[in-house]
């Protein structure tokens, strides 16, 4: 855009918008399956009538991270032992229990993208609607140019 | 239900009066300038303000989702049998209350996190969405 117009400056900001709701919700994709693996290791404790996702789940963060203390890395271990899962076994258990929330999650992911392709279909109206009426100045112009010196030619 | 409890906080299955806002006057005036007709100016503008209030509504259940009840989550209705018996006399009543907890708590696991939450409340705002954007977009490809 050359120089854009109050609307292409809002649509852009939607634009913008999108991207960031994008980025949200793919985060949000992730987080719904660590809570969910975290979900399924708590069960696996002892205590399982006890449900305390916090402590696992930060645990298991620093696991996957590679930054978990020895112990937190041993207790996720036993954890995984207790529920005679690996942690392949457990990522793909968590995908199982979480696939309608992060199906939720595409859906809003997708959402998102059309509203970027009707934005994008937007934004190229108003450029094109800009562009002709310019063109149509140009015209005119010329035109009305034409015309005056026809008069002249003729006075 | 849960999805129109959402859009009735939020005000989206009303129908606003844009028409007497500044912000629409003053967004009209600046389409008009742009060469668009008093009646395309008005309808941008209008479906302008619309998506704004459905993705302020987005926002708003985004950031904040039914709140996770953890008494109710984390409590052991087994440990908490002595206080139910103490509290009831019957045992029938004793059970009952149990099974109420339980049921609470199963409900309030089912429901997972923050993050699950939030996803199930804007899930419920797409159609809000998909509406206003199909608005926005025939407003401003109107031939």
């Amino acid at each position: 855009m050359e120089k854009p117009s109050p609307l292409n400056v809002a649509l852009v900001t939607q634009l913008n918008e999108c991207l960031w709701w994008i980025e949200r919700h793919t985060v949000d994709k992730e987080l719904l399956l660590h809570e969910s693996m975290a979900k399924i290791l708590c069960r696996a404790d002892t205590y399982r009538d006890v449900y305390d996702n916090h402590l696992v789940s930060a645990a298991l963060e620093g696991f996957f991270a590679g930054n978990a203390s020895k112990k937190e890395k041993q207790w996720v271990n036993d954890l995984l032992k207790e529920a005679k899962l690996t942690v392949s076994d457990l990522r793909a258990r968590g995908f199982k229990d979480a696939a309608k929330h992060i199906k939720m999650a595409d859906d809003l992911i997708h959402r998102q993208y059309q509203t970027m392709r009707h934005l994008q279909k937007s934004i190229d109206a108003v450029d094109f609607k800009s562009r002709l009426i310019k063109r149509m100045d140009l015209e005119l112009a010329t035109l009305e140019n034409n015309a005056l010196a026809i008069d002249a030619k003729s006075s | 239900m849960a999805s129109s409890r959402n859009s009735r906080k939020h005000g989206l299955t009303v129908q606003v009066d844009f028409e007497s806002s500044d912000v629409y006057a003053s967004l009209k005036l600046l389409f008009s300038e742009e060469g668009f007709s008093p009646f395309m100016a008005a309808d941008i503008a209008t479906s302008l303000l619309n998506y704004r209030r459905v993705m302020d509504a987005y926002y708003d259940t985004y950031t904040s989702p039914e709140p996770v009840d953890e008494l109710m989550r984390d409590m052991s209705v087994k440990d908490s049998m002595p206080i139910f018996r103490e509290m009831l006399s019957e045992p029938d009543d004793v059970r009952d209350m149990a099974a109420f907890f339980a049921n609470m708590q199963r409900k309030e696991q089912r429901n997972g996190g923050p993050v699950f939450r939030r996803t199930v409340d804007c899930h419920k705002l797409i159609r809000y969405q998909r509406h206003a954007i199909s608005r926005r977009s025939e407003a401003i490809r109107h031939p």
